[in-house]
């Protein structure tokens, strides 16, 4: 503490006084010591020195270099403008260096911030929850109840103010204002019940108290771009809406809310009402049945944990009792591994890995990758910018010098390097604000978001400046202290300038090269998922498929179309069914028991399918044991087609011939297939059975048609003859199981462009460096070369410290990107092996990459006249 | 009465030089004022207006002895100047004056 003091008062004070006053209290100080204690004797010292720093004792320099300041700064931005100007090919390695990974690091930051914006607009945003049951046994949680839930949680927990149920309904397709025949088809609608708008207040543009007006049955809310769709121009209010082609029982539009935002996990263009609904009677004090998300609005102040802890009485009184009232065979068992809790809304888009709601969610791991991404590659360029700014220290030699000669002091050379690296990283900072401006909109169509720069916020100005100050304290600083140390002497001696500075620019190429192999190691390693994932065997064939929508207004004509469209040339097989293997189709989840069996076993969970007989070879789906469905066979109404997961779930050695039962209905086995992987390749594969039964509203074509355009508008002309009232749509499976793994084609692709960017930014360092180096050597090159070197000697001279640096610098990134790279394919069930390949490929790459870098400067100094390096003096 | 500038803490000092005459080094002149005139001095308010009365002309100064218990470091004694007992002498002479003028009858309070 004492010496620090000290420092102060030496540097602050006036020389000629400097030596009586230290005496003075120095003889005080130890006075005071020798009565009170250190702490108090310090104290007391502190205040001395405090007392002491008054203009009349101070350095009569302190104060006019600050008047000299300003002329200074000017010269300072003067040279470094300079500098820049006369050195354009470096000046521009080093900006672009800097821009880009700002670029980047800011156009990930942009796209954290969004994901991390989820939910964050409702104005109850902290009070709303939604329910879910988490599976303690299986691990995974559930978000869909029974309908009585909802007023239950109401009626029994006074800490809830609301509850209300949300089901999104995609059997709502075909939906027209009464007026018109045309039908629109629509993918976002939902039902809802009335008390769900009180929730989420929403903004309403017409309507007023759009929850009363819910409570009426058949009524319908509408996005208020659907209204202008629907009823361009004319208000929405009152009008009828006829869905799925129901005359009978239209809806009537009683409210039109705003678009919900980009950012929110709930995306519906129509909300029906559920009062007066009930999909079969009795269903509103069922218990029985999971089917819909309840959402709950707790009152102000009463905190999730609190009533998280009361929900098992949920459990104990309305569960367990269905349970029993079912005869399960131990309602107690299944009722405790069920664990009722509320889930904060902002946490439902990116914290629901461990849930099954068909929901967009965002990945939390892969915001951290792309984070820490962000800060290596802000990294890399930053040590570029460093190792840059060193390797020109010999250039600025003479500068120094005579500057030193002049007087400068060391701070004033510290302050002139600073200013430099200031001005860098302004210029630096303006353009990667605008590439990151340019390039935001192609980013956001590559991961499927649109992502908004944030330009109009305000504190965009100060973390800009504050940037600006960061980067170039950070980047200037250490060029500022070594060359600023530098005394005019050594520096006359020119380059041979010590081991340290060596070390560090190699370290810190090794740290830039560890972070791009690492990069490119998790980029092989995710092409290669996304490949294996595309070509893994998937139990059916997907070429060659063609799937219409929306057959079901064929209505009693589908068979009469069906048979029309198998006569046409280039289709092998026709099926028709709402369950295919690709996203976008139903699906239905129930229990499954070898008969007999019930009661006894915990039941199999597996999706059940209604197909017709031609869907097996339609998908080309191969039979292991037994036969497929038979035409023209009464007996086969009753006859089950299983896949050979759920054969082996249900531990029968001979399931064959055997008959299953969901505890309703049996059937009779008759064929096992090939599992089918109908969901993302992240999960195992789901057990499923077919049945014979009448799904009118797909229908898949198989063709083998060398011209399958000239095919779609022969189907198309035939579907005009049938339906002229509905748009003809239909999609190709093998693009929609492309659809379905689209995410782990985007990880892919967005690695890519990271580790591209990283190594573009490694290697402009690598250029600049090797280019310097050839530059300092090129007097020693000429003489070797008078002396008999040839060309492959001086490259080999010349690269052979980098090689051995990405060497390193790889054996070290091999480790990493394992770690990393069992990481991400962690989450994937069927995974693709990672040998050493990849990592050889990725070492290979790199050191490919630096050669081809470094090649071009050694062959430059390797190809130059040793005269022109050796003559001048 | 303009001639001689001499505030009122720079005039305690002086007056101090002047009574520790051959003593008055720093810590010394800071002691006798705290004595003398019971209050606390601080090192730089007193420094200050040595160097400033030394820039003035009132005061002389020499280096001293080296001791150890200042860290190797010398004493700075002052005296005071011709110039210093002048402003010294006006400075009271004035007081003076002024305590004549008062009529008696307004200091019977």
């Amino acid at each position: 503490m004492k010496k620090i003091l000290d420092r102060i008062f030496k540097w602050f004070c006036n020389p000629d006084y400097y030596d009586d006053i230290r005496g003075d209290l120095e003889e005080l100080y130890k006075e005071k010591q020798q009565n009170s204690a250190k702490f108090h004797a310090n104290l007391y010292y502190l205040k001395e020195i405090l007392l002491l720093l008054r203009m009349s004792l101070a350095r009569p320099t302190l104060f006019q270099a600050l008047v000299n300041q300003q002329v200074l700064l000017h010269s300072n931005f003067k040279t470094a403008f300079r500098y820049m100007w006369e050195n354009k090919a470096f000046s521009f390695i080093k900006l672009s260096g800097l821009s880009l990974g700002i670029a980047a690091t800011l156009v990930l930051s942009i796209y954290i911030q969004q994901q991390l914006s989820f939910d964050d607009f409702y104005p109850n945003k902290d009070r709303i929850y939604r329910v879910k049951a988490n599976y303690l046994k299986e691990g995974f949680a559930g978000v869909h109840f029974p309908a009585p839930l909802a007023p239950t949680l109401v009626k029994d927990f006074p800490e809830i103010e609301q509850a209300g149920r949300l089901i999104f309904a995609s059997w709502l397709k075909q939906f027209r204002p009464i007026t018109q025949t045309q039908n629109f088809y629509e993918s976002k609608a939902a039902m809802v019940d009335p008390e769900l708008l009180d929730i989420l207040d929403l903004i309403i543009i017409e309507g007023g108290d759009v929850a009363k007006s819910l409570k009426e049955p058949r009524t319908v809310l509408i996005s208020h771009t659907k209204a202008r769709k629907f009823f361009s121009g004319t208000s929405p209010m009152g009008k009828l809406l006829v869905i799925n082609n129901d005359t009978e029982n239209p809806y009537q539009v009683v409210g039109v809310f705003k678009d919900f935002p980009p950012n929110s996990h709930i995306q519906l263009d129509f909300m029906v009402t559920m009062s007066g609904v009930e999909f079969w009677p009795g269903e509103k004090t069922y218990w029985g049945a999971n089917m819909y998300s309840v959402y709950a609005l707790l009152r102000e102040g009463v905190s999730s944990e609190s009533v998280n802890k009361k929900l098992g009485s949920i459990i104990e009184n309305y569960f367990l009792q269905s349970f029993k009232e079912r005869e399960f065979a131990n309602p107690e068992e299944i009722a405790n591994n069920i664990e009722l809790g509320l889930q904060p809304l902002q946490e439902i888009y990116l914290g629901s890995s461990e849930i099954r709601d068909k929901l967009k969610h965002g990945d939390q791991s892969l915001l951290w990758l792309f984070g820490i991404s962000a800060i290596l590659i802000v990294m890399i360029a930053i040590i570029n910018f460093i190792n840059l700014s060193i390797a020109r220290y010999s250039i600025r030699l003479k500068e120094l010098s005579m500057r030193k000669i002049l007087g400068a002091t060391r701070g004033q050379l510290i302050q002139q390097f600073l200013i430099e690296s200031l001005l860098y990283s302004f210029l630096a900072v303006l353009l990667g604000l605008t590439i990151a401006y340019l390039a935001l909109p192609y980013f956001g169509e590559l991961i499927g978001q649109s992502l908004i720069f944030p330009i109009s916020i305000l504190w965009g100005i100060p973390i800009f400046f504050l940037a600006i100050l960061v980067l170039g304290i950070s980047t200037g600083t250490y060029p500022a202290i070594f060359l600023s140390n530098l005394t005019p002497r050594s520096q006359n001696l020119t380059a041979r300038k010590g081991n340290n500075v060596q070390l560090f620019q190699r370290s810190l190429v090794i740290f830039q090269f560890i972070i791009s192999a690492t990069l490119i190691i998790c980029t092989i390693a995710v092409l290669k998922q996304t490949q294996f994932i595309l070509d893994k065997d998937i139990g059916f064939d997907k070429d060659q498929i063609v799937v219409l929508k929306g057959t079901n207004s064929l209505g009693a004509k589908l068979h009469a179309f069906q048979e029309e469209i198998e006569k046409l040339a280039g289709v092998k097989e026709v099926s028709v069914s709402d369950y295919l293997p690709v996203e976008g189709s139903q699906r239905y989840m129930d229990s499954f028991w070898e008969k007999g069996k019930e009661g006894v076993e915990a039941g199999v969970n597996a999706q059940i399918w209604q197909v017709d007989q031609n869907y097996l070879n339609t998908l080309g789906i191969n039979i292991i044991q037994g036969r497929n469905f038979a035409k023209n066979l009464n007996s086969d109404s009753t006859a089950i087609i299983i896949s050979s997961a759920l054969a082996e779930k249900l531990n029968s050695t001979d399931v064959l011939g055997g008959l299953i039962t969901n505890k309703e209905k049996s059937w009779r086995v008759i064929g096992v297939i090939d599992d089918i992987h109908f969901e993302s390749l992240k999960n195992n594969v789901t057990p499923l059975c077919l049945v014979l039964g009448e799904s009118p509203s797909m229908m898949a074509i198989k063709t083998h048609s060398s011209n399958p355009e000239k095919l779609i508008e022969t189907i198309e002309g035939k579907w005009a003859q049938f339906v002229p009232s509905d748009q003809f749509r239909y999609e190709f499976m093998d693009k929609s199981f492309e659809m379905m793994h689209k995410d782990v084609a985007k990880s892919g692709q967005l690695f890519n462009i990271f580790s591209i960017l990283a190594i573009i930014i490694a290697c402009l360092g690598l250029f600049g460096l090797s280019a310097f180096k050839a530059n300092q050597r090129e007097r020693e090159l000429g003489i070797r070369k008078v002396l008999g070197a040839n060309m492959s000697t001086i490259i080999y001279l010349l690269s052979k410290d980098y090689i051995f640096l990405i060497l390193i610098a790889n054996l070290i990134a091999v480790p990493l990107g394992w770690y990393i790279v069992s990481n991400i394919l962690g989450s994937f069930a069927y995974r693709v092996e990672i040998g050493w390949q990849t990592f050889a490929l990725a070492a290979c790459l790199t050191v490919g990459i630096a050669i081809g870098t470094i090649s071009y400067q050694s062959v430059k100094a390797a190809l130059k006249n040793p005269i022109d390096a050796i003559k001048e003096v | 009465m303009k001639k001689y500038q001499l505030g009122e803490f720079e005039e305690i000092v002086l007056l101090t030089v002047g009574v520790l005459y051959d003593e008055a080094y720093g810590v010394a002149i800071k002691k006798e004022i705290e004595n003398q005139l019971s209050r606390s001095v601080s090192v730089g308010a007193l420094q200050s207006a040595l160097r400033r009365m030394e820039t003035k002309g009132y005061l002389n100064s020499r280096t001293g002895e080296v001791t150890s218990d200042r860290g190797g470091r010398p004493k700075r004694y002052f005296q005071i100047t011709a110039q210093g007992k002048e402003a010294l002498i006006s400075k009271r002479e004035i007081r003076l004056t002024l305590w004549n003028q008062i009529p008696k009858i307004a200091l019977e309070i």
